[in-house]
C-alpha cells in the first residue's frame, strides 16, 4: 500500500510523542513565597485533595482568593463552588477581569455542591476547584445554618479524589474532609490592641495568621487589619505652593 | 457525498466584485434543482444531486439546472456530472465542446455530460492538464518535462512527485488519478433550524417525548454542522392535547452543536415543565424544536503537543448542566453595583452566553513574578445573607460584648460606627456598622438598626452581617 512520505514522517513523530512520558506539572504555586516554601514540592499538588481548615477569622478566604488567582492568571480555568453563600462579591471581582476564566458556583444545598464538585472535575476543563463547604469552624454564625453537615462522607471523598487524579487539577476543600493528601489549619495570631488616650484601642495596620501545614511545619502569614483606623500617610501639598 | 455535478456559465466582466455577485446570483438559480448548492469558483457552482433518484436521474437534474440559469439570462450553460469533483468540473468543461467519444462518459447530450460511476481517472485521462488548475509555476515545470494529458501525470510515481514538488505535486497526483476528497460547503441557507414532530397518540409521561427530542436534535444539530453555526438559544415547544402551546428556551453557556450536551439541556427543560416521577400536566400531541438564535463557534486552537492542554467546551458544557440542574442563578460571576447597602453591593450575575463572532485568540499565560516575602494580603469579607440577630453589651455607645454568636464574646477593639442610611423612598434603612475584634480574634462586622433617622442611644437591634476572613 502507498503511503505519503509526510504521513509516515507524522506517524513517527506522533509514535515519539506517545512513547515520551507525558511532563505533567505536580504542583501550582500559590503565590504567596513563604507558603509555596513551605509545601511539599513548593505548591498546591494537582490530583490531591488539600483540605484548609480554620475558625472564623483565620485567613483561609483570604488566602484561598491569592492561591486561585495566582491559577487564574497562568490561564487554567478555576471554579469555587460556595455552599455556603457568604462570598462578598466585590472581593472577587478582580478574578473575572480579562478573560474570565472564574466562575463561582451558588449550590443550594451541600449535597448539591457536591455533585458541582464531581461535574467539574468530570469534564476535565478545570485547572483547579475550590469546594467551600460549611460556615466557618466551631461556632455556627446562626442558628438556622447550624444543621448543615460539616463534612463530605468518605465515599463522595474518595470519588473526587479519583476524579481530581484523572482531571489532574487542584482541589481544595475549605472544610473538613476525610482521606485529605494535605491539610493546612489556619489559626488567627495573637494581636494586640494599641491604647490611646484619645481615641481608645485600636489595632495595627496588619494581622498575622498562621498556617500549619500537615507535619511540614507553620508559618505566619501578615493580612491587612479591615479594623486599622485611616491615616494620613503624608502631609497633603499646598496647591498654592512655597510661600 | 457519491455524486456531484458542476454547473459552469460565462460570467460578463471581469471585476471581482461582478464575478462574485454573478457567482451567488448562479448559486442563488440552481437552488431549484438541490437544495444544496456551493461556490466553486468564478462562473462555477457545484449542486448535491442526491433525490433526483425518483424524478427521472441526473440527467433530468442537468436539464433543470440548464433551465434555471438560462431563465436567470446565464450564457452558455453547462453541467457535468461525476464521482468527484474535479472530473464533474473537467465534465463541464468538455460539454461545451463538440460531441465526440470519450472515454468514462456514460450519457451526453447539448451541454451536459455524464461520467460513469468509477470512471473518473479514466475520465480524466486524455484531458489536458489545464483542467486541473494547477499553480503556474508547477503547470509550466510539467509541460517542461513532457506531460502534456493528465494521464501522463497520473501515470508518474507519486512519491516520487512529492519528492520534487512537495505539497503541490502530491496534490496534483491524486486529482490526476480523480481522487479529490474537498469538502462540500454548501452556501448557509437555514440560519435557524427546525424540526418538529407530532405524536401517533398523546404521550403523558417524559420517556416517549425525551425519544423523539433525540431525533429532532440529530436533525437540528446536522442542519447546523452544514452550515458550520453552533445554537446559542433554542426554543421548544409543545403542542398538548387542548390545542395550547407551551414553549420553553434553552440557552447554552456556550454556542454549541454537540448533540448530547443540547439533549441535557433539553431533557431539564422538561422534566421542569413536568410534574412528579416524570408526568405531564397536559397530554403532549407534539414537540417542536427551533435554534432561534445561531452564533459561529467561538474555537480555541489547541495544542496537539501540550499535555495539560483544557477543552473550553468541555468546560462549557459542565457549567451548562449546573446551570440546567439548578438554575440560571447558580453559576455565576461577581460584579460592582454602586449601592450602599452591602446586601444589594453583594451582586453576582449569571453567567451568560460568550459574545458570538469572537474567534478567541490562543491563550498565554503572563508570566508571574513571585510576591516578594512578607507581603500582607488584603481580608475577605464573608457577608451572611441574611444578618444574625445578636445581643450586645456597649459602653458610650461602642460594643465591649457580643452574645447569641455561639457564646459570649469580649471585644476588645472596635471601629466604628459608619452610618448608613437611604432608600427612604421605599425600604429605609439607618444602620451605624461596627468592626469589632474579639479575644479570639475573630473580625466581625455588626450594625444597629435604627427603626427612625436619627434614633437615640439604646434604640435599634443589634445584628451581625458578616465576618474578615
Amino acid at each position: 500500500m502507498e503511503r505519503s512520505t509526510a504521513i509516515l514522517r507524522l506517524e513517527r513523530e506522533l509514535e515519539r510523542i506517545e512513547t515520551r512520558p507525558r511532563q505533567r506539572r505536580e504542583v501550582v504555586p500559590t503565590g504567596i513565597s513563604p507558603l509555596d516554601k513551605l509545601l511539599p514540592e513548593g505548591g498546591l499538588p494537582r490530583g490531591q485533595i488539600v483540605e484548609w481548615t480554620g475558625p472564623r477569622s483565620s485567613g483561609k478566604t483570604a488566602l484561598l482568593r491569592v492561591a486561585l488567582e495566582r491559577l487564574r492568571a497562568t490561564g487554567e480555568s478555576v471554579a469555587l463552588i460556595d455552599a455556603d453563600r457568604t462570598l462578598f462579591a466585590p472581593d472577587w471581582t478582580s478574578l473575572v477581569r480579562g478573560e474570565g476564566r472564574f466562575w463561582v458556583i451558588r449550590p443550594r444545598t451541600q449535597g448539591e455542591a457536591a455533585w458541582c464538585a464531581d461535574l467539574l472535575l468530570r469534564s476535565g476543563a478545570f485547572g483547579a476547584v475550590a469546594l467551600r463547604m460549611v460556615v466557618d469552624g466551631k461556632r455556627s454564625a446562626g442558628e438556622d445554618r447550624a444543621g448543615l453537615d460539616a463534612s463530605l462522607r468518605r465515599s463522595v471523598t474518595v470519588r473526587l479524589q479519583r476524579l481530581a487524579e484523572e482531571a489532574n487539577a487542584v482541589f481544595v476543600t475549605v472544610g473538613q474532609v476525610p482521606l485529605a493528601a494535605l491539610r493546612l489549619a489556619f489559626r488567627p495570631g495573637r494581636i494586640e490592641p494599641v491604647r490611646n488616650l484619645s481615641f481608645g484601642p485600636f489595632l495595627p495596620p496588619l494581622r498575622p495568621v498562621w498556617v500549619r501545614v500537615g507535619k511540614h511545619g507553620s508559618l505566619e502569614v501578615p493580612l491587612l487589619c479591615p479594623l486599622a483606623p485611616l491615616r494620613v500617610a503624608a502631609p497633603a501639598r499646598d496647591r498654592k505652593g512655597p510661600s | 457525498m457519491d455524486r456531484v455535478a458542476s454547473v459552469r456559465v460565462d460570467i460578463p466582466g471581469t471585476t471581482e466584485s461582478t464575478v462574485r455577485s454573478s457567482g451567488h446570483r448562479l448559486a442563488a438559480v440552481l437552488l431549484a434543482g438541490s437544495p444544496r448548492v456551493a461556490l466553486a469558483g468564478p462562473g462555477l457552482c457545484r449542486v448535491d444531486p442526491r433525490g433526483w433518484g425518483r424524478r427521472g436521474g441526473e440527467i433530468a437534474l442537468a436539464r433543470t439546472l440548464l433551465a434555471s440559469a438560462a431563465a436567470a439570462g446565464f450564457r452558455n450553460a453547462r453541467v457535468g456530472i461525476a464521482d468527484v469533483a474535479i472530473a464533474a468540473d473537467a465534465a463541464s468543461w468538455l460539454a461545451a465542446g463538440p460531441c465526440v467519444d470519450h472515454p468514462g462518459v456514460l450519457l451526453r447530450e447539448e451541454g451536459t455530460v455524464v461520467v460513469r460511476g468509477g470512471a473518473a481517472r479514466e475520465f480524466l485521462a486524455p484531458l489536458p492538464l489545464a483542467v486541473l488548475l494547477l499553480p503556474d509555476e508547477l503547470g509550466e515545470t510539467l509541460r517542461a518535462l513532457g506531460l502534456r494529458r493528465v494521464g501522463d501525470l497520473a501515470g508518474r510515481e507519486r512519491s516520487e512527485l512529492e519528492a520534487r514538488f512537495g505539497a503541490a505535486g502530491f496534490r496534483a497526483h491524486r486529482l490526476a488519478c480523480g481522487e479529490d476528497d474537498r469538502t462540500f460547503r454548501p452556501i448557509r441557507q437555514a440560519v435557524h433550524p427546525e424540526a418538529s414532530l407530532e405524536l401517533e397518540g398523546a404521550a403523558e409521561t417524559l420517556e416517549p417525548l425525551l425519544f423523539v427530542l433525540r431525533h429532532l436534535l440529530d436533525r437540528v444539530c446536522a442542519d447546523l454542522s452544514c452550515s458550520a453555526r453552533c445554537a446559542a438559544g433554542l426554543s421548544l415547544e409543545l403542542l398538548l392535547a387542548d390545542g395550547t402551546r407551551r414553549r420553553a428556551s434553552v440557552v447554552p453557556a456556550r454556542p454549541t452543536r454537540q448533540e448530547r450536551l443540547l439533549y441535557d439541556l433539553c431533557r431539564a427543560a422538561l422534566e421542569r415543565a413536568a410534574g412528579e416521577r416524570g408526568r405531564l400536566a397536559e397530554p403532549v400531541l407534539g414537540l417542536a424544536l427551533r435554534v432561534e438564535n445561531a452564533a459561529p463557534p467561538g474555537v480555541r486552537q489547541g495544542d496537539l503537543f501540550a499535555g495539560d492542554w483544557r477543552d473550553p467546551m468541555a468546560a462549557a458544557a459542565a457549567l451548562s448542566r449546573l446551570q440546567a440542574r439548578m438554575g440560571e442563578n447558580a453559576v455565576v460571576w461577581p460584579c460592582l453595583r454602586p449601592d450602599n447597602r452591602p446586601e444589594t453591593r453583594n451582586a453576582w450575575r449569571p453567567v451568560g452566553i460568550a459574545p458570538p463572532a469572537v474567534r478567541e485568540r490562543p491563550y498565554r499565560a503572563r508570566r508571574q513574578e513571585p510576591r516578594p516575602d512578607g507581603e500582607a494580603f488584603p481580608c475577605v469579607l464573608r457577608l451572611l445573607p441574611d444578618p444574625v440577630m445578636v445581643r450586645v453589651r456597649t459602653e458610650d455607645g461602642c460594643p465591649v460584648e457580643l452574645l447569641g454568636v455561639g457564646g459570649r464574646l469580649r471585644v476588645v477593639a472596635a471601629e466604628g460606627p459608619e452610618r448608613l442610611s437611604g432608600d427612604w423612598w421605599k425600604d429605609s434603612y439607618h444602620r451605624e456598622y461596627f468592626r469589632v475584634c474579639t479575644a479570639d480574634g475573630e473580625l466581625l462586622w455588626v450594625f444597629r438598626e435604627y427603626r427612625h433617622r436619627g434614633g437615640g442611644a439604646g434604640e435599634g437591634e443589634w445584628w451581625l452581617h458578616g465576618w474578615w476572613d
